[in-house]
């Protein structure tokens, strides 16, 4: 086990290398230059200019500008931001707990509907079951923006229940802010684990072995939690990780609809400003966040599953 | 009220199909005294492993069944979900084809065997646990421990069906529900199990169904055999009265159509045309489209079981032909054979 979460380590560190390669690359290649954003428009002298690239950089040949902000990273310098000349580290460090906890919350609520209800609907079929397909087609159709408005005018505008801009301050007021955005960001994600948790387990119930253990005597409750759910998490699991990775990309746009100042609507101003150093960090998080993510789901897989053997290893 | 343990009275089960109903048992009867075994013979498809269904009441959503199933008299098709719960946890075990399929993979051996014990019938974990250990140490497991914290997949088919056979004889119940235990496993292990299953099963007293397609297998651990075809009953009797002197032209082909120990053939004979399913069977006897002995009057409406002497046969010509029956390997019927011997599913 512990041999095996070492060496998926390492092979994060090393999708991470080339990530920031590849992250540095697509950067150098977009279009439009960092100074002329800059520059703001205004005529300045190719002096002036000059001065500028020299000062961050821009004239030096690629592979330099790389190990020169690579090194940087190592050593926990990411940089400055080019638009506010502020650490870039630190501006992450203040925007991070907002999409950190944006996302916490989205997830338990894609735990907490999309996979009870999803259960639910399995188990007991009849008119709960075809309301969650209903609701889930609905949810799964509904692209998060449009969601995140309607949220806001009808919670926020009309009833007046959620505020609608900014993250709050301590637990309960971070909750009430938090709220709206977070059923926004995780109602796709709830309808498709919905979906899938709901198959998994009418596809479980059919089993021979649950058929068994009821034919055995074993009460249903028991036979519904021990027998069909717990099988059918296995399917869930990797799907419920999937989508809980994808939130923090997702999240750019429901920060950027509520204006919560998390790093996803960082990242979006910074690509708007050009701002590479913070483009750059951000990427480099987000792809961390899916590493991790993913080697979370295999070790719960591995857990759920004793069939498992991670990297070859008896579990 | 009955002396038998199980009686089956004219159970008929038909299931919805996209072709309308399916009649896939036909009216089956047959009865077990308590501490009996009944062996249940047919070929695939003939309707053993429904009979048994409708017994434990597992049988397919939609399926239709009418007719009575007397656990010591009492009708099991007639219990409620509480009722039917405890018969299934004290007076029914099953032992399935696939011990591989019948328990859950993601959990340890332990957890199966108290489950059945604790979660089903009520006892104590403790005392669960260690009744559980005893009994794998009874159905001749070695290491107990290892056992009991492996998980389904660690161990082979064999070490699998002798767990499920210790598990069923947890609660000594009244009537062992047997459907092909031994098929699945390699041969090797086959004989093993099957007597670890009939050692087990005499200790317990208990009475056993056994489902099999092989007759011979039938012959060596039941008291008496059941022919089923198409979904009814052909024929009842001892193995010894089976094999001395059939008295239904199936029960004859079956036996010749078994390899024999002593005299090499050529060939082994089959029987003739394939086995047709019970809704097929349109009026007359299910079996006269493949008898060799088929006579006019065959076709012409329902055969009943006849009881005699302690023997059942469905056959119009059963008196007719006693003695050709019962005398040596009948040579092979005018028509093309075609092979219709045990094609067993994998189920
Ligand atoms: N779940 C099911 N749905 C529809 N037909 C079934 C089902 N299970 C079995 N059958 C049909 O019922 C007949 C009897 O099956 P079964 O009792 O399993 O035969 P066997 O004698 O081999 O155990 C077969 O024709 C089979 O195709
Ligand atoms: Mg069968």
């Amino acid at each position: 086990m512990l041999r095996f979460i070492i060496r998926r380590l390492g092979a994060l560190a090393a999708t991470l290398l080339i990530s920031s390669f590849l992250i540095f690359a697509a950067m150098y290649a977009a279009p439009g230059s960092p100074e002329s954003f800059l520059v703001q428009g205004r005529t300045v002298s190719p002096e002036v200019l000059a001065s500028i690239r020299a000062q961050y950089g821009l004239d030096d040949p690629f592979l330099v500008r790389y190990g020169h902000w690579l090194g940087g990273v190592l050593t926990g310098d990411l940089g400055e931001s080019l638009t506010t000349r502020q650490d870039v580290a630190s501006l992450l460090a203040s925007r991070i707990p907002t999409t950190l906890w944006l996302t916490a919350y989205a997830a338990v609520l894609i735990v907490v509907f999309g996979v009870v209800v999803g259960a639910i609907a399995g188990l007991r079929g009849g008119a709960f079951d075809t309301a969650v397909l209903l609701g889930s087609s609905v949810g799964f159709a509904i692209p998060t923006f449009f969601a995140a408005v309607l949220l806001m005018s009808v919670f926020s505008v009309t009833l007046g229940w959620f505020p609608v801009f900014g993250s709050g301050s301590g637990l309960a007021d971070r909750m009430s802010h938090l709220t709206l955005p977070a059923v926004a960001l995780a109602l796709p994600a709830v309808a498709v684990v919905a979906r899938i948790t709901r198959t998994a387990v009418v596809e479980e119930r059919e089993a021979e072995h649950v058929q068994i253990a009821l034919a055995r005597g074993v009460p249903w409750r028991i036979v519904a939690r021990r027998h069909i759910v717990r099988n059918a998490m296995l399917p869930v699991t990797t799907i419920v990780g999937v989508n809980i990775a994808a939130l923090v990309a997702g999240a750019a746009v429901v920060e950027h609809a509520f204006t919560l100042d998390g790093i996803g609507a960082m990242l979006i101003n910074a690509v708007q400003q050009k701002d590479f150093a913070v483009v750059q960090a951000i990427a480099l998080v987000l792809v961390a966040v899916f590493g991790v993510v993913n080697l979370v789901i295999d070790i719960l897989y591995a857990v759920i599953d004793p069939r498992v053997q991670l990297g070859g290893e008896s579990a | 009220m009955s002396a038998n343990v199980l009686e089956l009275d004219d159970v008929r089960l038909a299931l919805p199909s996209r072709h309308g109903d399916r009649t896939l048992l036909r009216g089956v009867s047959l009865s077990l005294a308590p501490g009996e075994a009944l062996g249940l013979v047919g070929e695939s498809g003939s309707g053993k492993s429904m009979t048994l269904r409708t017994v434990l009441r597992t049988e397919p959503p939609g399926a239709r069944v009418t007719g009575r199933v007397l656990l010591d008299g009492e009708d099991v098709r007639l219990l409620g979900a509480a009722a039917l719960r405890r018969v299934r946890a004290e007076r029914l075990t099953m032992i399935s084809q696939n011990p591989r399929a019948a328990l859950n993979p993601v959990l340890r051996i332990s957890r199966y065997l108290v489950e059945g014990l604790c979660d089903a019938r009520g006892e104590s974990r403790d005392e669960a646990t260690r009744r559980a250990r005893d009994l794998l140490a009874r159905v001749g497991i070695a290491d107990v421990d290892r056992c009991m914290d492996a998980y389904p997949h660690q161990l082979s088919g064999g070490m699998l069906q002798r767990v499920v056979i210790a598990a069923a004889m947890a609660s000594s119940p009244r009537l062992l529900l047997a459907d092909e235990p031994t098929t699945a496993l390699d041969v090797t292990t086959q004989s093993e199990v099957m007597a670890i299953l009939d050692e087990q099963r005499r200790e317990h007293g208990m009475a056993m169904l056994f489902v099999t397609h092989d007759l011979e297998l039938a012959s060596a651990v039941c008291d008496r055999i059941a022919v089923l075809y198409a979904g009814e009953i052909v024929e009842i009797g001892t193995p010894a009265q089976l094999h001395s002197a059939p008295r239904h032209p199936y029960t004859r082909l079956l036996l010749d159509s078994r390899p024999s120990l002593t005299a090499k053939t050529a060939a082994l004979p089959v029987i003739p045309g394939r086995p047709i399913a019970a809704y097929e069977v349109e009026g007359g006897c299910a079996f006269s489209g493949r008898c060799p002995w088929v006579a006019p009057r065959c076709s012409e409406g329902e055969v009943a079981l006849v009881h005699d002497a302690g023997r059942a046969t469905r056959c119009l010509r059963a008196d007719e032909l006693t003695a050709e029956l019962a005398g040596p390997a009948v040579s092979e019927p005018a028509g093309e054979p075609v092979q219709a011997g045990e094609t067993e599913e994998t189920a």
